[in-house]
């Protein structure tokens, strides 16, 4: 691979899944400047990596597998702090847009409750990846991840009920 | 709609979207691969120049310095800084050997891997350093404060064994304690995610 077509193809991979992975990182990390150094991260390693892409997977599960691991590698420097859901000003909203962007804030709030894998695995659910991908990218068998998100599910639903 | 397909459309709803361009300011998440591995490239080569320097010190001194001593004091100095060295390039080439692209279990044993050889290098190396580097300091002074009046000598070396055991006995291991706690707390932060990663 040129240089040019190494830069050329990174651009495409950080067009197509930038915003996939920035909400990844932040139901992760709960924060948006977290979340954008987590980002931020990840792409450094995607371009670091990209000669070694054989093509054996996707190339959307090969960087959400990146994004996944640069996200399980924040935890070393401390602990995530939970993200109260009063955090982001809402003033400028409309009402309608305000509700949203508060329903917003409270879904990752909840994500934020839920244990590390748990966090990385429903973010990858609800940005509607199937579940042979997901297998792919985290390394789990189908079976075993139908039995946890179906755990997950309820439990995120029980979290955002009860704070709701 | 069942309640997770309301959460799904909330998911949906958000506009999230990365700032286009990399953030003027710092990032925040320090202790990434990148970090440690530039810290450890740093530590190597400032190590490594730093050898050759005194090198090319003794090189300019050689008129004044006469004694076999002196030079092996000087040889074991270049040869601590060099050592230690290598072992900060050694650490940055096991910090490039963990693959942000291997499965997640894997990825996380690797990093685990990682910090307990990190935990084993700095009980080791601590005690090794301080010991290696003042026999060569030792080695050179004798030269250096031979024919010099009693009570200069007898106070250069009561400010210099009062700082080294200060530096050993109270920064150092009051730092390597710290370091060692990090370290754990890491590891079982690891232990606790990889736990987590582990089939149901």
């Amino acid at each position: 691979m040129t240089d040019a077509e190494r830069s050329a193809q990174f651009t495409r991979l950080y067009r197509q899944h930038a915003n996939g992975i920035f909400k990844l990182c932040l139901g992760y990390a709960g924060e948006e400047s977290l979340a954008q150094d987590l980002l931020q991260e990840c792409f450094v390693s995607v371009w670091n990596h990209l000669h070694q892409f054989r093509g054996e997977a996707q190339w959307s599960t090969w960087i959400y597998r990146i994004a996944v691991n640069i996200c399980l590698g924040y935890l070393r420097k401390k602990k995530l702090p939970t993200v109260a859901a009063d955090t982001v000003p809402l003033a400028h909203l409309t009402e309608e847009a305000g509700i949203k962007e508060q329903q917003v804030q409270q879904l990752y709030k909840c994500i934020s409750r839920l244990p590390e894998a748990d966090r990385v695995l429903i973010a990858l659910v609800l940005e509607e990846k199937p579940y042979t991908e997901i297998a792919a990218i985290t390394g789990l068998s189908e079976n075993n991840l139908r039995v946890r998100i179906h755990r997950i599910k309820k439990q995120l639903t029980e979290i955002y009920h009860q704070d709701g | 709609m069942d309640d997770f397909n309301f959460i799904r459309e909330i998911w949906k709803s958000d506009q999230a979207v990365p700032a286009a361009a990399a953030p003027a300011r710092r990032p925040t998440v320090v202790n990434s691969g990148r970090k440690l591995r530039r810290q450890q490239l740093r530590g190597a080569l400032s190590l490594l120049l730093t050898g050759a320097w005194i090198i090319i010190m003794g090189l300019l001194m050689r008129d004044i310095l006469h004694a076999a001593l002196t030079w092996t004091g000087l040889a074991l100095v270049v040869l601590v800084c060099w050592i230690q060295s290598f072992l900060h390039f050694r650490t940055y080439k096991k910090l490039r050997s963990i693959d942000d692209t291997s499965k997640p279990a894997v990825h996380l044993s690797q990093w685990k891997n990682y910090y307990a050889f990190r935990k084993a290098q700095v009980r080791w190396n601590l005690p090794v350093y301080f010991v290696l580097l003042n026999t060569a300091m030792a080695l050179y002074l004798v030269e250096i404060l031979s024919g010099r009046p009693l009570k200069n000598i007898l106070f250069f070396l009561l400010l210099y064994v009062g700082w080294m055991l200060f530096a050993y006995f109270y920064i150092g291991k009051k730092n390597l304690q710290k370091e060692e706690t990090r370290i754990s707390a890491i590891i079982n932060d690891l232990e606790s995610i990889e736990h987590q990663w582990q089939e149901e």
